[in-house]
């Protein structure tokens, strides 16, 4: 097994670097650019002067190779640059001394100049030309919140879902499985911007039972290191699990009905094959050929799906969030295509084609965990 | 004695009531006691704290709280003025020339820290911008960079006389074959280009970034601990809220202080939420869209909110490409020649661009509000204004041409589109090119082309879709066919400034101060394939002669240029380089219990500093 993940992670350093120079090239070509909205926002005050000024810092007049390649390596060894050996010294000192010039609460950001790349190899994720800020850090602090909604969102369509679907399928024909199959259409069906909107009309602000959005209530606080906070800083999820209830159960709609539906149908297969009959033969219970027999084996075509939908809890739900002013990645990620912010997209797309590979190993694991018969 | 008995008992209840109210009332007047201000912000986050290299909305929403203007906008007039709260500018006269431009400060102000206010704070940010080693896009107030590169702007000296006074040399540079200025003619809105560069605390600016300008890029979110502006030290938590403390100290608030204790900036991406969270109170004030504004006049008159309309500073249009949009090029040469740019097929001829004026029905696109029984109609369901040239809503713009809208009549249209060689010679409802002005000067075999056109906006803007789907049934009524398509934004950019287009519906916002000169739209020096935003290669001599004499005018003498501005803008009517099509009418609402919410055209937010949140 452990020898069949190495190999796997290794097959996935050529899909990595296919995958980004792939996306790359997809994305110098579209249309548009990141200072495309720069000058129509403001054309009186904006010339083209400046636009071409600022292309050429920002290393967009390049060609898209040498774009990818300071992406990837950096703009130093891309261009041969000497590295200044007194840089960092100086830089030390110019931080010590303007740190005593700021606030307490300013917040890190970085330089959008195309000479300050070091490349994605050298662990720098670049700046994003949107938010002037590390990648690194816009995806971190956006991290959290991303994790806190997709954990709980597969941890109720998972536990709603198997249970509905073997039910579903040990009482097949009942009034209940007609139900769950009306519905797995509904939960299907219908929008997800709809569902939110329609429920935080109803219970936020109709009914006034449940908070109209955020993770937590807004607020700012003093921290102890004297710098400001806001709710998610000091308060525990446990005390704020109210603002998950709407957008979990609108993003777990469709996975409860996905789940119910295909353990119903696998239940079906497995209490329909040779090994169930002979248990029912031996006189076991109904109860106990269900659940000892035939969920187990029921469950093992899951882990296919679990690996995939672990990733869909890292990737976020851009419509979601948006209805629920979550400050998760998948609107992060959105507004970065939106406005084209070259390094935001390009460190989403590292991380999907990571987690897609890993998703894939994990699915690999859980198959040999759920199926002893199975061996890599 | 009864009437003393009843004297004593007034006299008591009066000393209980002013016992009472007299502290409360002492306290309400004390700085950061008018509660918290909270906006909505369906954008994003900011990008920068910096005023020198930060460049978009909501940044400049935060940044601009914290710094002084050099010459600030008077709220009511929309215009620099001197003398105005947030602004250093006492007063200011030109030499004879008209080119060199002495400024001098307000002595009073000083920085949250109790360091005063001088030039030179001022001239340590435009030394930054100056530099061209930032980011910064103010780079375009000068007329040049430090190291001489062209910067297009009318800012050319500057040279601190004292601490509290600034000589300027500013106006239209004249460069010669090396890029050198030569000359400096006077220009009235050159003045506008000092106030682009923000004033900043130097002695704090130095000390962090010294003469290193390129490392305020490294950190953008710098905040100095002295401010001036009625709120500070802002607090940012990604994709949640900026959140800024309002500033006791600062000197320059409408009431002298500043009543909010606090200003939010919440992050409520979708505009359905925003609306409806302002409903239920959580927001303080709210800009109405179009389509929601005749729902809330009525709920606004029976919950009490607060409402103010006015027209936008802006316009929407419908950009005619009228040069060859098959090989695009510039207006102008290196050395300043016209070029050739051949002519659009269909727009290239002003009878064509104004029979669109009449084919198209702008009045049933902005419509009617509903009126009792009768419900609304039109797309902007009577929200909105006929845009009929170059120029702003009523209370923002100082010009007024005094211009008819071209009245819908299609029947005109078709009469002026045959003068102009467009009829319908084979009865097939389509109209062909017979003898049009392409197959005149161009190509003969144009003739008997049908009259078809291209049309694009940006989709997820429905009031741009819409009017594009009114633009083509009209016109296909009288048999032009019109390929219409909503693309992305920056699909859309690209190819408005690739100038490989037709038509485009779009919209300008109007900067402020306003400034009706429209060379950066309408002139050959703007009409750059890629870059530029004269992107209709519309190009008259007339005009331009205008535009440069509104602007040279001796002593920027007021009535003077509004004349010739009104002439420019009737050439503008006549030779219809854009379909102006409509003003959308802004509504800003308020909650019920805000005081001191007295919004301007155009600066709706101007007195924030006073307002108080009322708790109900």
């Amino acid at each position: 097994m452990t020898r069949h993940i190495i190999r796997r992670l290794l097959q996935a350093i050529p899909t990595l670097i296919g995958v980004t120079l792939l996306s790359y090239m997809i994305m110098s070509f579209a249309p548009g650019g990141p200072l495309s909205f720069l000058g129509i926002a403001n054309p009186q005050e904006t010339s083209a002067d400046v636009v071409a000024d600022l292309e050429q810092k920002f290393g967009l007049s390049d060609p898209w190779y040498i774009q990818y390649g300071r992406w990837l390596i950096g703009t130093d060894i891309i261009f041969r640059l000497p590295q200044s050996e007194t840089a960092a010294t100086q830089d030390d000192a110019a931080t010590t001394t303007r740190s005593t010039a700021r606030t307490s609460n300013s917040v890190q950001g970085c330089s959008v100049l195309a000479t300050e790349r070091q490349g994605i190899l050298r662990g720098d994720f670049g700046c994003s030309f949107k938010w002037r800020r590390p990648v690194v850090d816009l995806i971190a602090e956006r991290l959290p919140a991303t994790m806190e909604l997709g954990i709980a969102t597969l941890f109720v369509a998972l536990f709603l879902g198997v249970p509905i679907g073997l039910f579903a399928a040990v009482t097949r024909g009942s009034l209940f499985d007609n139900f769950t199959r009306v519905f797995a259409v509904v939960g299907n069906a219908v929008p997800s911007f709809w569902m939110g909107l329609m429920l935080l009309l109803l219970f936020a602000f109709t009914l006034d039972i449940l908070p109209s959005g955020g993770r937590c209530e807004r607020m700012r606080v003093r921290l102890e290191d004297g710098s400001s906070g806001g709710c998610a800083d000091v308060v525990p999820i446990y005390n704020r699990l109210e603002y998950l209830i709407l957008p979990v159960f609108v993003l777990s709609l469709s996975g409860i009905a996905g789940y119910s539906r295909y353990m119903r149908t696998s239940m079906l297969d497995t209490i329909n094959s040779d090994y169930v009959r002979t248990a029912r033969a031996k006189g076991l219970t109904s109860r106990s050929v269900w659940l000892n027999h035939a969920a187990r084996n029921a469950l093992i075509p899951l882990a296919t799906f679990l690996g995939p939908a672990l990733v869909g809890v890292i990737g976020g739900a851009a419509i979601t969030e948006t209805i629920f002013s979550w400050p998760g990645l998948g609107r992060l990620i959105v507004e970065a295509v939106t406005n084209r912010d070259y390094p935001v997209i390009m460190a989403s797309v590292i991380i999907s084609a990571l987690l897609t590979v890993i998703a894939y190993i994990i699915s690999d694991v859980l198959y040999a965990l759920f199926d002893p018969r199975i061996r890599f | 004695m009864k009437r003393f008995t009843h004297f004593l008992m007034v006299g008591a209840l009066l000393t209980l009531v002013m016992a009472l109210v007299g502290p409360a009332a002492a306290q309400d007047a004390e700085p950061n006691t008018g509660g918290v201000v909270i906006e909505g912000n369906i954008g994003s986050d900011p990008s920068s704290f910096n005023p020198l290299i930060g460049n978009d909305t909501t940044s400049s929403d935060i940044y601009g709280k914290m710094y002084p203007d050099i010459i600030a906008i008077n709220p009511e007039t929309l215009r620099s003025e001197p003398m105005q709260l947030g602004g250093l500018a006492e007063s200011w006269e030109y030499d004879e020339s008209g080119t060199v431009l002495t400024l001098y400060l307000r002595q009073d102000l000083v920085w949250s820290d109790g360091t005063p206010i001088t030039a030179d704070d001022w001239i340590w940010a435009a030394d930054a911008v100056r530099s061209g080693e930032t980011s910064s896009p103010r780079t375009s107030a000068f007329t040049t960079l430090a190291d001489g590169t062209q910067a297009g702007g009318f800012v050319d000296s500057y040279e601190k006389i004292d601490d509290f006074t600034i000589e300027f040399v500013l106006g239209q540079p004249i460069f010669d074959d090396e890029g050198n200025v030569t000359e400096i003619t006077p220009n009235c809105t050159a003045i506008d280009s000092i106030a682009d560069v923000a004033v900043v605390p130097s002695h704090l600016y130095d000390a962090a970034f010294g003469m290193d300008y390129a490392a305020m890029d490294s950190d953008p979110f710098f905040v100095p601990t002295a401010t001036f502006g009625p709120f500070t030290d802002p607090f940012f938590e990604a994709g949640v809220q900026v959140s800024m403390l309002g500033a006791p100290e600062y000197s320059d608030a409408v009431l002298g202080y500043v009543s909010p204790s606090e200003y939010v900036q919440l992050i409520v991406p979708d505009t359905t939420v925003e609306y409806e969270r302002f409903l239920a109170g959580e927001l303080t004030f709210i800009g109405v869209s179009a389509d929601r504004q005749n729902d809330f006049r009525e709920l606004a008159a029976e919950e009490g909110y607060q409402v103010f309309e006015s027209p936008q500073n802006g316009y929407t249009y419908v950009g005619w490409n009228v040069a060859d949009p098959a090989n695009p090029q510039p207006g102008l040469d290196e050395n300043g020649q016209l070029i050739d740019q051949g002519i659009h097929p269909v727009f290239g001829d002003v009878l064509v661009r104004q029979a669109m004026a009449y084919a198209i029905d702008t009045t049933s696109m902005i419509g009617t509000r509903p009126d009792g029984d009768t419900p609304a109609s039109g797309i902007l369901e009577g929200n909105g204004y006929q845009a009929v040239t170059h120029n702003s809503g009523e209370g923002v713009t100082f010009v007024d041409p005094g211009l008819d809208p071209y009245p819908f009549d299609q029947e005109k249209a078709l009469e002026m589109l045959a003068e102009a060689g467009w009829s319908d010679q084979d009865g097939d409802g389509q109209l062909e090119c017979n003898d049009c002005l392409y197959a005149r000067e161009v190509d003969p075999d144009y003739n008997g082309t049908p009259m078809s056109f291209s049309l694009t906006t940006n989709a997820g803007n429905d009031v741009r879709e819409r009017v594009g789907q009114t633009i083509r049934e009209q016109l296909g009524q009288i048999g032009i066919t019109v390929e219409y398509e909503a693309i992305d934004f920056g699909a859309l950019v690209d190819l408005l400034l690739s100038q490989t287009h037709d038509a485009i519906i779009i919209g300008w916002s109007l900067g402020l101060p306003f400034d009706p000169d429209g060379r950066w739209a309408f002139s050959a020096e703007s009409d750059i394939p890629g870059a530029g935003f004269a992107f209709t290669s519309y190009n008259n001599e007339e005009l331009n002669d205008l535009w440069q004499e509104a602007t040279t005018v001796p002593g920027c003498d007021p009535e003077a240029r509004v004349e010739l501005y009104q002439q420019a803008m009737q050439i503008l009517y006549e030779d219809q380089p854009y379909l102006w099509l409509v003003i959308n009418n802004v509504m800003a609402a308020a909650q019920p219990n805000v005081e001191n919410w007295d919004p301007l055209p155009a600066a709706n937010l101007w007195n924030m500093d006073a307002w108080r949140v009322l708790e109900d």
